[in-house]
């Protein structure tokens, strides 16, 4: 006679093929279309909904294009977007050159990056956004405020003459380099991303956070990192008309195999 | 024509306990002040029992009931009280007004007319309607009776009877409802202090022997008003259940306050935030009888020392959450705290309509305009006031204007167009160079050589100038010494990798990067 627990087992079994004992076949999420072939190629098909996204590079190479590019495609298709902005530098001008319609947009221009993950929470919690675009801050707000000197030579020029007081040692100015750190002053915590993935999960949105550097970790599914290349200006007078841009998947599931590249263009508005 | 008229017996009473429902209950006094030689002007149920009696002195009254609450008189709970007593009542009739203050014997009632002709249509039976109007009342906190009759006087007298009660014991039933035709003979045995005369009217009845209404209702009119003067027609006229000749009036504007006056000067913000929780729910619980959302609200605070602060709070969608309110008026105190303790406080709006969307078939569906209120509400009191909205291109040549509008999504399918890059065939890997804006621009140092830039220096970018395209001037307003601007912008590639847009402002004579392409 069999055990209950054999009993069981089969019973189970006669389920049928989506019931495995001791593994589950994992269902693709939904894509959200960047309109971009070379991007949704790279992406297998674009932003996967419900999950956490990264778009992660120093400034100037192009995360705010791609991000705006899929904003322009959701809003093309009617649906809603958000722009969390903690750094306040959303271009209504460039969105709307990327294709966006700016009345299906909002605009949450954040006071700081702790107010920007709160908003975006808030947003995913509310529903009704297939995409949440995340701009996490790239520089510590007093650090952008202080001027900065000249190159050395001038510097060696300003020398005050010899002093015995330390202080005027000290104010002898020699060039510091920007202090544009490596990441945003703060990356959010482990308890922020947790929230804001299932805020995503719950919403079956795509949320994507643009960011200096990746720092998403587990939480992010979909991770491209973002190198510039040279910018070409061409004609007379010379116009800037396009950056190169290589996008490295470093983080993909399924159709996002991790490892592979592409080359992307970001052309001005006004280019031929 | 019917009305009825909605009465709550004791208002300083009635507007303390809807303030304060923690009260209910309790041996509680309404006091003239807050001295020790103040009156009770209005006693509950429970301090009642113990003794307490009106106009009693206040330290007698504590002899009587040790446990005894005593608050002073607040003209602002009762001023909303009555407020929201004309809300209940425009909740349920097209047309309704309040009764003027009633002297004497009935100064602590407060009362309003509704027209309820028809209502049995909507609610089966005049009786139905008067328990509508009554239960709606009470969920207010004023709870009160109804009496439905052919005129305003009569349907007063009718509803002051049914509070008396028989032998000062409060009736049972809170409603009544007198047959057309029936007024004048259900009126006649009642007293004639029902009709709130004058002290000189009384007097002169009195010495007439007039005791009942309908004794006064046989009187001629002529010699009555020779001897006792014209108002003594007026209460002929009530005796003999006349109609009113003038209808009820329709509202003429809708304007919601809630007010309290404190006991003492706050000046913490927790504390003010209390009584501003209670007072925007109360604000909204009116608003949604009238099927209302609340949009900005006015914030009077009554300081001490006969100062005022006056502020409007913009709300970004009207809203019938109170706790978003609340978000965004702590976020106002917050940012510009009143100068000294807060000693009154008033919240008003205008109602708003409540969006309603349809949903559509054939576009994806968005939030649901309440979570969307809500939603919009909360980001504004995290954030500030306007730094939420949607984006618009500013109708301004100065680089740095920036508009943002009320978000609120169109129903119309979308108008955005396909960007220019992507529509040519060879070229699927392009996107659109896009813009950061640096807001505020950041100072930079830049040397020059032949009026191009050759070398910069700033927080965003640094280093030698590789390319450079432009100069771009744009100029504007002139013709304003202060307002005047000039700029000759240039796209900069410096050899740090970064690609920024530079500008010189040629009326403040300096370098400034205003954005970073990214």
């Amino acid at each position: 006679m069999a055990s209950p627990l054999d009993r069981a087992l089969a019973a189970l079994s006669d389920l049928g093929p989506w019931i495995r004992r001791g593994e589950m076949p994992a269902l693709p999420a939904p894509r959200l279309t960047s309109d971009l072939p070379a991007l949704d190629a790279l992406t297998g098909g674009g932003l996967p909904r419900g999950r956490v996204s990264e778009l992660a590079g120093p400034d100037s190479s192009g995360r705010t294009a791609l991000g705006l590019a899929l904003l322009a495609a959701t809003t093309r298709r009617s649906a809603l977007a958000a722009w969390i902005d903690a750094n306040d530098a959303f271009d209504p001008a460039s969105a709307t050159a990327a294709g966006a319609d700016l009345a299906r947009v909002l605009w949450v221009r954040a006071p700081g990056p702790r107010a920007a993950l709160r908003a975006a929470e808030r947003v995913l919690e509310a529903r009704g956004f297939p995409l949440v675009v995340l701009d996490l801050p790239a520089l510590a707000p007093a650090e952008r405020a202080r001027p900065l000197d000249p190159p050395d030579e001038l510097a060696r020029a300003r020398v005050a003459p010899a002093s015995t007081s330390s202080a005027a040692h000290a104010r002898v100015a020699t060039p510091s380099s920007p202090s544009r750190a490596a990441g945003p002053s703060r990356p959010p915590s482990v308890a922020a991303w947790t929230r804001l993935s299932r805020a995503a999960a719950g919403a079956d949105a795509a949320l994507l956070v643009l960011a200096p550097v990746r720092h998403g970790g587990v939480w992010v599914e979909l991770g491209l990192e973002l190198a510039p290349g040279a910018p070409r200006f061409t004609g007379s007078p010379q116009l800037l008309e396009e950056r190169a841009v290589r996008a490295l998947l470093a983080r993909g599931r399924g159709a996002a195999v991790p490892g592979r590249a592409a080359a992307l263009r970001l052309r001005a508005a006004d280019a031929a | 024509m019917r009305v009825a008229c909605l009465l709550v017996p004791d208002l300083p009473l009635a507007a303390a306990l809807r303030a304060q429902p923690e009260l209910a209950g309790l041996p509680l006094a309404i006091t003239s002040g807050p001295g020790p030689r103040a009156q009770v002007v209005a006693a509950s149920p429970e301090a009642a029992r113990c003794g307490v009696h009106l106009f009693a002195p206040l330290l007698h009254a504590r002899a009587l009931c040790p446990a005894l609450i005593a608050q002073p008189v607040s003209p602002a709970l009762e001023r909303t009280a009555r407020e929201t007593l004309l809300d209940v009542a425009r909740s349920l009739s097209p047309r309704a007004a309040a009764v003027p203050p009633a002297a004497g014997a009935f100064v602590a009632e407060a009362a309003v007319h509704l027209d309820a002709s028809g209502v049995s249509a909507l609610f089966r039976s005049e009786a139905g309607f008067a328990n509508a109007v009554t239960t709606r009342a009470r969920a207010l906190g004023l709870p009160g009776v109804v009496a439905v009759a052919s005129s305003r006087g009569v349907s007063l007298l009718a509803a002051r009877e049914l509070a008396r009660g028989e032998g000062g014991v409060p009736r049972s039933d809170l409603v009544r409802v007198l047959e057309p035709g029936s007024e004048a003979a259900w009126l006649a045995p009642l007293p004639i202090d029902l009709l709130d005369a004058d002290d000189a009217l009384a007097e002169g009845l009195g010495r007439f022997g007039i005791r009942r209404i309908g004794e006064l209702a046989r009187l001629p009119a002529r010699a009555l008003a020779t001897r006792l003067g014209p108002g003594a027609l007026r209460l002929l006229a009530l005796a003999h259940a006349e109609s009113d000749a003038l209808p009820l009036p329709a509202p003429a504007e809708e304007r919601f306050e809630e007010a309290i006056d404190l006991e003492h000067g706050v000046d913490r913000l927790e504390a003010l935030a209390f009584v501003l929780r209670g007072l925007l729910a109360r604000l909204c619980e009116r608003l949604a009888l009238r099927s209302l959302a609340c949009g900005d609200v006015d914030l009077t605070l009554g300081l001490a020392g006969s100062g005022r602060d006056v502020r409007r709070v913009g709300v970004a969608a009207p809203t019938q959450d109170p706790r978003a309110l609340l978000g965004l008026v702590r976020l106002a105190l917050e940012t510009r705290p009143p100068a000294a303790p807060v000693e009154q406080v008033a919240v008003a709006t205008r109602g708003a309509d409540v969006r309603r969307d349809q949903l559509d078939l054939f576009q994806p569906a968005g939030p649901a305009p309440t979570a969307l209120a809500r939603l919009l509400a909360e980001l504004e009191a995290l954030c500030g006031a306007a730094r939420v909205g949607a984006p618009r291109l500013a109708d301004d040549p100065h680089p740095d204007a920036l508009a943002l509008v009320p978000f609120a999504p169109p129903r119309s399918a979308a108008t955005g167009s396909p960007p220019a890059a992507s529509l040519l065939a060879d070229a699927p890997d392009a996107a659109t160079l896009a813009l950061r804006a640096l807001r505020p621009p950041v100072r930079a140092t830049v040397r020059t050589a032949a009026g191009r830039p050759r070398w910069l220096a700033s927080a965003v970018a640094k280093g030698h100038v590789l390319e450079a395209a432009g100069p771009w001037r744009t100029t504007g307003r002139w013709w304003s010494a202060g307002e005047r601007f000039a700029f000759d912008h240039f796209d900069v590639f410096t050899d740090d990798g970064t690609l920024s847009r530079l500008r010189l402002d040629l009326v403040r004579r300096r370098w400034e990067v205003d954005g970073i392409y990214d």
